[in-house]
């Protein structure tokens, strides 16, 4: 399939020039060449300036040891920020490092590996760039946070409040869905608002839920098709925080309200809150998903998946619509198995079941 | 001064009660904890909206009004990766009277 010219994407561009006193080669060539003790001090100062110029050509030099690793390997660091919030933090887990005596470090790493090995084993995909990027990831930011995060270069946890959340990194979908943030990004790059921000969410639901089913070897059958399921704290009435397979039904308490989520265009949620409801309305294209891997049945990643993914990297665009999604994944599914198949089919009316095609 | 703090946004997606404050009910550690973070802030002549040229995928946005007795009166609303560290302390400061 021939890829639709897009304009490339990548970290986030600063407006003003990073200038910074010790140049760039030096600092290189310290890495590699310096006394044992600067080394790695050199390299955490190059790749720091060098991620805010969002550089990482620059970085690819290092081979294996930070940005460019081949295809298949991976390059993780966990970091702690120790309740501050100046990323990453310190440097506590690198690749290949043993075990923290931290579980929120040992979960970024292993869960980030795992959605790693996931875009890897199923898709071919080599990291979030798909030029076998390192996944930094940096835990317990600032106090009783209650959120994950992509900053547009790496992944940031929260401990939780211990009253309405436990610690983010203790989902593997969570995980999962925040680093396909990070895929968005390098791919569609669909922008986050409205219903292209809706899609955006959506599909890290879909994809940290297929990580989730492809380490569990699920299928499509016996997937609870939950997000977040386990990290409410106890005492709070609900099982995860959205559920794809009946958006809307995942928790209703007190402290927090009901899920608001939608499974249908008529219930389509207006208003500017929450970026237009990016975390709201994206329960109608994850349905939408939902219905097309039940259909289908077998491993959701399989086809479902597969349909999914080659939109995602071949067909949206930043301000597509959920029409421009259907559609997208019509063609798609028409392309990889062929038009008019069970798969186009199931797809379609998984489409028009959501109400965003007639 | 009153003060009231909504937010929204949050990969849980998740809108917390507001948190609603009268600093003359809390203790005069708190309430001058939280002018002086305020003043730092310089909250009442902020702009009204800090809105991130873009936004990071799951971060929060904060709704913040205060009312002060002196008369002045101001409202911003941030995108939580936008906001001025001196805002983000009011702002974390603001949410952990909750717990209190």
């Amino acid at each position: 399939m021939n890829r639709l010219h897009r304009p490339q994407k990548g970290p986030p561009q600063f407006g003003c020039p990073v200038c910074t006193i010790i140049p760039s080669y030096m600092l290189r060539h310290l890495s590699q060449n310096g006394p044992a003790r600067l080394r790695e001090h050199a390299f955490q100062t190059l790749q720091h300036s060098e991620r805010l110029r969002g550089q990482r050509d620059m970085l690819a030099f290092l081979g294996a040891v930070a940005v460019g690793t081949p295809a298949g390997v991976k390059s993780r660091t966990i970091y702690d920020l120790a309740h501050g919030t100046s990323l990453p933090g310190r440097l506590v887990r690198g690749e290949g490092a043993p075990k923290s005596t931290d579980v929120q470090v040992n979960e970024a790493y292993d869960y980030s590996g795992a959605t790693y090995d996931f875009y890897s084993k199923v898709f071919g995909r080599n990291s979030v760039d798909n030029k076998g990027m390192r996944l930094d990831s940096s835990v317990h930011y600032y106090t009783n946070y209650d959120n994950a995060f992509w900053n547009g270069a790496q992944m940031v946890y929260g401990d939780g409040d211990g009253v309405i959340f436990q610690r983010f990194t203790k989902c593997l979908d969570v995980i999962g869905h925040e680093l396909t943030h990070g895929v968005t990004q390098y791919e569609a790059g669909l922008a986050y608002q409205g219903q292209s921000g809706a899609l955006n969410e959506s599909l890290s639901d879909v994809f940290g839920s297929l990580v989730k089913q492809w380490k569990k070897k699920q299928t499509a059958a016996r997937a609870d098709w939950l997000i977040g399921e386990g990290l409410f704290a106890k005492g709070v009435n609900g099982v995860a925080l959205r559920s794809m397979k009946a958006p809307g039904t995942a928790y209703d308490d007190p402290q927090i309200g009901k899920d608001p989520q939608p499974a249908h265009m008529k219930d389509y949620v207006k208003g500017s809150a929450d970026h237009g409801g990016v975390h709201t309305n994206s329960g109608i294209p994850n349905h939408a998903f939902y219905l097309v891997a039940t259909t289908l049945g077998g491993y959701s990643w399989d086809r479902a998946g597969k349909i999914w993914y080659d939109t995602l990297c071949n067909i949206l665009q930043p301000n597509a619509n959920f029409v421009a999604a259907a559609n997208g994944t019509i063609r798609s599914a028409g392309i990889l198995f062929g038009v008019a198949s069970q798969e186009q089919k199931a797809v379609k009316s998984a489409w028009q079941q959501v109400g965003v095609l007639k | 001064m009153h003060l009231k703090l909504t937010r929204t946004g949050g990969f849980a997606g998740i809108t917390p009660p507001p948190v609603e404050v009268d600093t003359a009910m809390l203790s005069k550690k708190d309430g001058q904890y939280l002018a002086a973070m305020v003043a730092g802030a310089n909250f009442f002549d902020l702009p009204k909206t800090f809105q991130a040229a873009r936004p990071q995928p799951d971060r929060f946005q904060y709704s913040l009004s205060i009312v002060h007795e002196d008369g002045r009166n101001h409202a911003v609303l941030c995108d939580e990766e936008a906001a001025p560290e001196p805002l983000r302390q009011l702002l974390h400061a603001v949410q952990n009277l909750r717990r209190k």
